[in-house]
């Protein structure tokens, strides 16, 4: 079937004057929440020096869609980029460490059940930042590389070792439950409990939602490289872990995850934006093209406040799609 | 794997994730500050009169008591050390100054997990902070106004589906592909602000944000429910098409399409009756599994711009009034129906396709 041959150049223009604007938004030191006390009611486009008008209480739109610019694209690539890499390192490592049908000991279940409940224990008592959060997973990568070093030690020694849990099916028992409440429902629980307003925080509860999806897909990419006769071959000639998942098995893994990250990107930029819709989980002085659009019921005729940050939204989503379809044809090119 | 082996493992497996969701959703219970025992005892009314109602009235204990409250948090639980004199009765509203080494202690079987377990096997998951009402109650008064739309709009979505996909699939028309991811990526809250502020209103086709009964009168309730039914069901019916188009071109399919043209089938026979059911069956069973969660996100934004008393405005309405039972109570009610989705699709696939029977669980 022959496909004319498709250009990525409008979508990286795009992603790139949102880029602009943004920049030029954190550089110029302007305040989108400012309020001009002569447009309350709504300014149409090109009225008293607003080039895109103004909404109800007098915010410039152009400043609120420069500066939702910046929450948007800063999020979203923190977002995307957080949900990969601890998806990347639990789905490599889990289909890895059960290449042979090798299962993780009750032992090593319960301390990490006990890790699990620590962490809960912390973020239900202490202060819930970012860096508690931070210090936490790094803490949980630490103690999960020394219990399975453990278990691969001690697995010689003392059958109390072998019996368990293959981690793979763990890994997808876990990632079933969390996107089996729908993602949006549990981030509006997750990020009104647990955390204070904020775009870090909107960050670090969607990589706590979206993990599990690129977990799956690293799992399971992973498992089917894992099989390729060639890299069987490879493993037979003794190479070591890293140079085989590096060299054999990453090639195989990375596309697929890059073109989940490159949606993830608009996933954010919808998600942040339907919380600043409904007036959530964002602070008032962070703009968001969401906001924008929520001030639209409030001016009658108030066009320009869903034309421009509608162009903003599709325009953003639909470009992350065609950068995204094109890594995915360049891949299965290769591959053909 | 034989059909039943296979049909008791995906229950099994179903039924972990099911267990899964209620571990998920209790331990989130346990983070929210407000006193379900009080919500209870002003839902009993046996808050009035008394001005305050402290954890030692006896009738706050009794209530603690039956909600469960006076137990340990779960089978194991870690709190903060005390400086002085252990208390046995964890306080919810008193927390004790963070430590960094906990105090653990092992509680064993009648826990607070066991009891609301067992709570919510009875159809009892609790009394709103807010109101005082059931959380079971409201959810039912909920998914009265709710589950009509949702099931209204899946079912357009998949007649929109057949009724764009088959002629994408037939024309591989460029133009009405990229019309369809246009409107696929369309966010719901931008396209719910565009209707309602283009479309409804007075001297408009629809009337603006409000409900109206179906029992009332039928007309008025469609009035009301065409443009949230349109919001969900049209980028649903899009996203449905496309896929149905992939699954009825891609692979082997071209063959397949071969054969029945050399058959001297009519090009309309060949569609509709040959090509149609080939990639229907993996594509809308897949597809209706994965929209029950999106769509239970759309009812948020289409339910609060719209103004309809269904699940997702109780929902918004709860966060904003830190009413976490019912806001649980919803996250545990969607996790359920996303579960039993993937479970029929999975199921269903596997009954038409023994190829799946190879796949048991499932991500995102």
């Amino acid at each position: 079937m022959a496909r004319r041959a498709r250009h990525s150049w409008p979508a990286w223009g795009f992603l790139g004057v949102l880029a602009a604007a943004a920049a030029w938004y954190a550089l110029s030191g302007a305040d989108a929440a400012a309020i001009d006390r002569a447009c309350i009611g709504g300014c149409a486009p090109g009225t008293s020096g607003h080039g895109l008008g103004t909404d109800s209480l007098g915010r410039d739109v152009w400043l609120q869609l420069a500066g939702g610019a910046a929450t948007a694209l800063l999020g979203g690539v923190a977002a995307a980029l957080g949900s990969l890499l601890v998806g990347l390192g639990l789905g490599i490592g889990a289909a890895w460490a059960s290449r042979r049908g090798e299962q993780l000991s009750w032992t090593v279940l319960a301390a990490a059940a006990l890790w699990c409940g620590y962490c809960a224990y912390v973020l239900r008592y202490a202060e819930r930042t970012v860096p508690a959060a931070s210090v936490l997973a790094l803490a949980s990568v630490a103690l999960a590389w020394g219990l399975l070093g453990v278990q691969r030690r001690a697995r010689a020694t003392s059958s109390m070792w072998h019996t368990g849990v293959r981690p793979d099916r763990l890994l997808l028992w876990v990632s079933e439950v969390v996107s089996s409440v729908p993602a949006l429902l549990l981030l509006l629980a997750l990020a009104s409990l647990a955390l204070r307003p904020g775009l870090g925080q909107l960050v670090l509860v969607y990589v706590a939602v979206r993990w599990a999806a690129f977990a799956v897909l690293a799992l399971q990419e992973t498992r089917a490289a894992l099989g390729q006769p060639y890299v069987r071959a490879a493993y037979a000639t003794g190479i070591g872990a890293w140079p085989l998942l590096w060299k054999h098995v990453g090639p195989n893994v990375f596309p697929p995850l890059l073109v989940k990250g490159l949606l993830a990107v608009g996933g954010f930029i919808l998600v942040e934006g339907t919380f600043a819709f409904l007036g959530l989980g964002l602070p008032a002085t962070q703009p968001s093209w969401g906001r924008v659009l929520a001030e639209a019921q409030q001016v009658r005729g108030g066009w320009w406040l869903w034309v421009f940050p509608g162009v903003a939204l599709l325009g953003s989503i639909l470009s992350l799609q065609v950068l995204a379809r094109g890594v995915e044809r360049r891949k299965s090119l290769e591959v053909s | 794997m034989a059909w039943g082996a296979y049909l008791l493992r995906r229950l099994l497996t179903s039924a972990g994730v099911l267990a899964g969701v209620v571990l998920l959703t209790y331990g989130l219970s346990r983070f929210s500050d407000a006193d379900p025992v009080l919500a209870y005892l002003a839902q009993t009314g046996e808050l009035e009169g008394a001005r305050r109602v402290g954890p030692d009235d006896r009738a706050y204990r009794a209530a603690a008591k039956k909600l469960g409250a006076d137990l340990p948090a779960f089978f194991v639980t870690l709190t903060p050390r005390r400086a002085s004199g252990a208390g046995s009765a964890p306080v919810p509203s008193a927390d004790p100054a963070f430590t960094v080494l906990p105090a653990v202690r092992w509680h064993g079987y009648p826990n607070g997990f066991t009891h609301s377990a067992g709570r919510l096997v009875r159809g009892d998951l609790g009394y709103s902070t807010r109101s005082g009402e059931r959380v079971a109650a409201m959810l039912a008064r909920a998914l009265r106004v709710t589950l009509p739309i949702g099931l209204l709009a899946l079912l357009l979505a998949v007649l929109g589906a057949v009724a764009l996909g088959v002629p994408l699939a037939r024309t591989d028309a460029g133009w009405l592909r990229a019309l369809l991811y246009v409107v696929v990526s369309a966010p719901g809250f931008w396209l719910a602000t565009l209707l309602v502020t283009q479309l409804a209103g007075r001297g408009r086709p629809f009337p603006g944000p409000g409900w109206r009964e179906a029992s009332a009168s039928l007309g008025s309730w469609l009035a009301h429910a065409a443009l949230p039914l349109a919001i969900l069901a049209v980028p649903a019916a899009a996203y449905l098409a496309l896929l149905l188009a992939e699954a009825m071109r891609g692979g082997d399919r071209a063959a397949i399409r071969d054969v029945a043209r050399l058959h001297g089938l009519s090009e309309r026979a060949v569609w509709w009756r040959e090509m149609l059911p080939l990639g229907a069956v993996p594509t809308l069973s897949t597809a209706v599994g994965l929209l029950i969660p999106s769509f239970i996100g759309g009812f948020v934004v289409v339910e609060y711009v719209f103004n309809v008393p269904g699940l997702g405005r109780l929902v918004f309405e709860s966060i904003l009034a830190r009413d976490w039972p019912v806001v649980l109570g919803v996250v545990l009610l969607s996790g359920a129906a996303t579960v039993l989705g993937y479970t029929v699709m999975d199921v269903v696939n596997a009954w038409v396709d023994p190829r799946f029977r190879k796949f048991v669980g499932h991500g995102a």
